[in-house]
């Protein structure tokens, strides 16, 4: 395994670490897909990480006419371990869009995980292509 | 263009004046029709000659992103003309029936500003005539010298009034009467490194609008409307295919684009999957929103 091979193995453990001691994720794993070179993490979140507008609306009218709340199951995410100091490209991005199975609903979406120095990790969603933003 | 403008009202193309580098639109139905049919708002660059230091309502012209006239040109929406050479050669080349003619039209339009002058000071003296109608009818809401006093106010305004009236000039804020609005059209550059600009082209094609996006940290801030009638959705950037982006760019721009509910769109022209049969160049774009996490 060279450097490079080697750099992504530990941002990636490091970032898997964070998921499932700080943010209580379950069943994590780590993939190596076909046509990558990084590692990705796949795991579950505790409560649903992302709900698209769309969806957020339609919940709040259900709430309405229902009274009582839309009931969202959390999804399996894909994570993409990262350094911060690192430089990417929207081709090496559009790589593992590329590599990522279909999505089940909506876009294609990454959870982008950015590791410092000082084990701080910043989770981002990025999404294929432009989906509107959430209401918050 | 080798092709004339057609002459349309549909259809008529948008004269987009190039001078010293900058692109600017100075006929206000240019610009409403920009508006209306291009989706591209521009940016309100102009002053007042009599007051240039005013600069916090600015008028026309309105001044074009050199991205976005390329999208507009390639369009076919409008067309580009170097107006200096275009004013230069129209003042050099004056003749007598031209200028005869130019005159006339700075006549006519002389005359049509001070019909609409005559017609605002009768409407105001009908409103003002029938006040003093009302007041004469009722004494007891005015002492006996208002009477006299609407007197003494309606001789000094009619007196005023005249004084602006033969004062009244009239500046014109285009050329079009003038200098002919296809002369010295710049010729479509089809051949530009197309790489730039691609991000733009295809927003604008698919009815986005798009204002600068300095004030959030981008280079366009993305309107899904007519920016008057929505908020952006996204802060949007343009890199090349294989230009790098740093990680804290995207942790940044990420993090300012939801803390103002909008999401931070990076994209780009990918090379490889060029269609050659369609006009728009293949724009890959990732949203990216901060976690919650």
């Amino acid at each position: 395994m060279d450097a490079s091979h080697q750099f992504a193995a530990d941002v990636a453990s490091a970032v898997f670490e964070n998921l499932q001691e700080q943010h209580q994720w379950a069943s994590l794993q780590i993939h190596r897909l076909p046509g990558l070179s990084r590692p990705m993490i796949r795991g579950l979140p505790p409560r649903l990480l992302y709900l698209h507008p769309d969806d957020q609306i339609a919940a709040l009218a259900y709430e309405k006419s229902t009274g009582t709340r839309a009931q969202h199951d959390a999804e399996y995410e894909w994570v993409l371990a990262v350094h911060l100091a690192e430089k990417w490209t929207l081709s090496s991005l559009a790589a593992v869009m590329d590599a990522l199975p279909e999505a089940r609903k909506r876009a294609k979406r990454i959870v982008l995980a950015a590791l410092h120095n000082d084990s701080t990790v910043v989770y981002y969603i990025v999404q294929e292509g432009m989906i509107k933003p959430r209401q918050n | 263009m080798e092709q004339p403008p057609q002459q349309q009202q549909q259809q008529q193309l948008i004269r987009i004046a190039n001078i010293s580098g900058r692109y600017l639109v100075f006929d206000p139905d240019a610009v409403s029709a920009l508006r209306r049919r291009a989706n591209t708002n521009g940016t309100l660059v102009g002053t007042t000659p009599q007051q240039p230091t005013q600069n916090i309502f600015l008028g026309l012209p309105i001044e074009l992103r050199p991205e976005e006239v390329d999208a507009l040109v390639r369009a076919g929406v409008a067309y580009v003309v170097d107006d200096v050479a275009a004013h230069k050669s129209a003042l050099l080349s004056l003749g007598p029936d031209e200028r005869r003619a130019y005159i006339g039209s700075l006549r006519s339009r002389k005359q049509a500003a001070h019909k609409v002058f005559a017609e605002m000071t009768a409407h105001k003296a009908s409103i003002a005539a029938t006040k003093a109608d009302k007041k004469k009818r009722d004494p007891g809401a005015s002492e006996g010298g208002g009477g006299g006093g609407g007197g003494k106010l309606d001789g000094s305004s009619a007196y005023s009034r005249n004084s602006q009236v033969t004062s009244l000039g009239v500046t014109p804020t285009s050329s079009v009467n003038y200098v002919s609005p296809d002369a010295h059209a710049l010729p479509v550059e089809h051949n530009r490194d197309s790489e730039r600009g691609a991000l733009c082209q295809f927003m604008l094609s698919n009815g986005f609008y798009m204002t600068p996006g300095l004030r959030f940290g981008a280079r366009y801030s993305v309107y899904p409307g007519d920016p008057l009638r929505f908020h952006a959705h996204f802060m949007a950037n343009e890199y090349g295919w294989e230009e790098e982006i740093p990680i804290l760019d995207i942790v940044g721009g990420g993090r300012l684009a939801t803390a103002v509910k909008k999401a931070f769109l990076i994209g780009g022209r990918e090379p490889s999957a060029t269609k050659p049969d369609s006009a728009l160049p293949s724009v890959r774009s990732f949203s990216i929103e901060w976690a919650g996490m």
